[in-house]
């Protein structure tokens, strides 16, 4: 594993204009995300200064002030949902074809959603130490791998954060969202990791190659699916056997696109094992209990291998 | 009395003269993004409207929902 500082980075001031930026413009948000990053600082500063500088080539000029709107839309519709989940006592919708039109086929809608979805990795506590998890937990497993395959790839930041830290590996990215591969060929480019980290449109649930990967991972996917387990055992059929994985999904926390329910930690390792994975490390991480919120949201990540037989 | 500065200081459990046209999340430690959802759906419950999430990020004072909220009527 190579180290942050040689690798690509941004103006480490961009951080404090984001900040700035929420504060001044979107004040009820600014009190939360000040304390998330307090609490990590350096995670924070890390994350923010790779992802800003990303973000920057893929949007433009204005990147800063996309991700700010972003972040504000994404975190008001994910309270408002959340507050109507401890109302309603489950998630509003069920199905894709629910969420499809609303969506994921409403280029408005995910433009905004997208860089909001983004942000949270840096702006939320409990993403930043998911992101120490992956970073301290997961790459060093990496290693002796030679490729490793990213199921629902999204914008690609996972995948782009592996090959910056990992200068040996070549990931593969198969997200089902062309527009979302755009971003990640963006974001892989800016990185200066493009001829390492590529990124192909398909189908995580089905999607497969001749060769085995030596390593896999898929970062909140489960919970948009209406059969997580169908990727997980394509993630199985993806890897060689005793191959690491990292997956992470989110539990008890509504958002529009969430329509697999998870209540608990114990489900989704228990996927994981049904699909032929030994579990290796687990992380439940969540924002502070807040009492006004019933169901408390939060997201796990699990470090796994592909188990070679049954018992092994 | 305004509806709006009511639903406030319901909402944020503070007293309701110690609210001005200019309380904000900037000037009212409880009035964070979560209470702001908590504000704008109890608006809708007592007048019959909904808010959209463009409206929602416009929350920024007790003025700017004032303004909102007469677009609504």
């Amino acid at each position: 594993m190579t180290n942050m500082q040689n690798t690509r980075k941004n103006d480490p001031q961009d951080a404090q204009k984001l900040l700035e930026l929420i504060r001044t413009d979107y004040p009820a948000f600014y009190q939360s995300v000040n304390e998330n990053i307090s609490k990590n600082p350096n995670a924070f500063k890390e994350l923010s200064s790779f992802a800003l500088g990303w973000a920057k080539e893929a949007i433009g000029a204005d990147a800063l002030e996309v991700i700010a709107k972003g972040y504000a839309y994404f975190v008001t519709d994910v309270n408002r949902h959340q507050i109507e989940y401890c109302i309603r006592g489950h998630y509003k919708n069920k199905s894709y074809t629910e969420v499809y039109d609303q969506i994921y086929n409403n280029d408005e809608y995910m433009n905004i959603y997208h860089w909001g979805v983004f942000a949270t990795l840096f702006l939320w506590n409990h993403h930043l130490r998911i992101y120490d998890f992956y970073r301290d937990q997961f790459l060093p497993m990496l290693d002796n791998c030679a490729n490793m395959i990213e199921l629902g790839s999204g914008s690609g930041i996972w995948s782009t954060l592996t090959c910056s830290l990992c200068p040996n590996i070549t990931t593969l990215g198969i997200d089902i969202s062309k527009s979302s591969l755009n971003i990640a060929q963006k974001i892989s480019k800016s990185a200066g990791v493009s001829l390492r980290a590529s990124f192909k449109v398909g189908d995580a649930l089905t999607f497969k190659q001749n060769a085995l990967f030596d390593a896999g991972i898929s970062c909140f996917l489960l919970e948009h699916l209406e059969a997580p387990k169908e990727l997980m055992n394509n993630l199985a059929q993806c890897v060689k056997p005793g191959a690491p994985i990292f997956i992470t999904a989110a539990i008890t926390a509504a958002e529009v696109d969430h329509i697999y329910e998870f209540k608990n930690e114990v489900e989704v390792l228990d996927l994981l094992n049904e699909s032929g994975f030994r579990i290796l490390q687990v992380q439940s991480t969540s924002p502070e209990p807040d009492e006004r919120l019933c169901f408390l949201p939060r997201s796990i990540a699990i470090i796994a291998v592909r188990k070679s037989s049954e018992h092994w | 009395m305004s509806i709006v500065l009511k639903t406030v200081a319901e909402q944020l459990q503070i007293p309701i003269e110690s609210l001005t046209n200019d309380s904000s999340p900037e000037n009212l430690k409880n009035w964070d993004s979560l209470a702001t959802i908590r504000i704008a759906m109890a608006l809708e419950m007592s007048e019959s409207i909904s808010f959209t999430t463009e409206e929602l990020v416009k929350f920024s004072s007790i003025s700017a929902i004032n303004e909102i909220l007469s677009t609504k009527k």
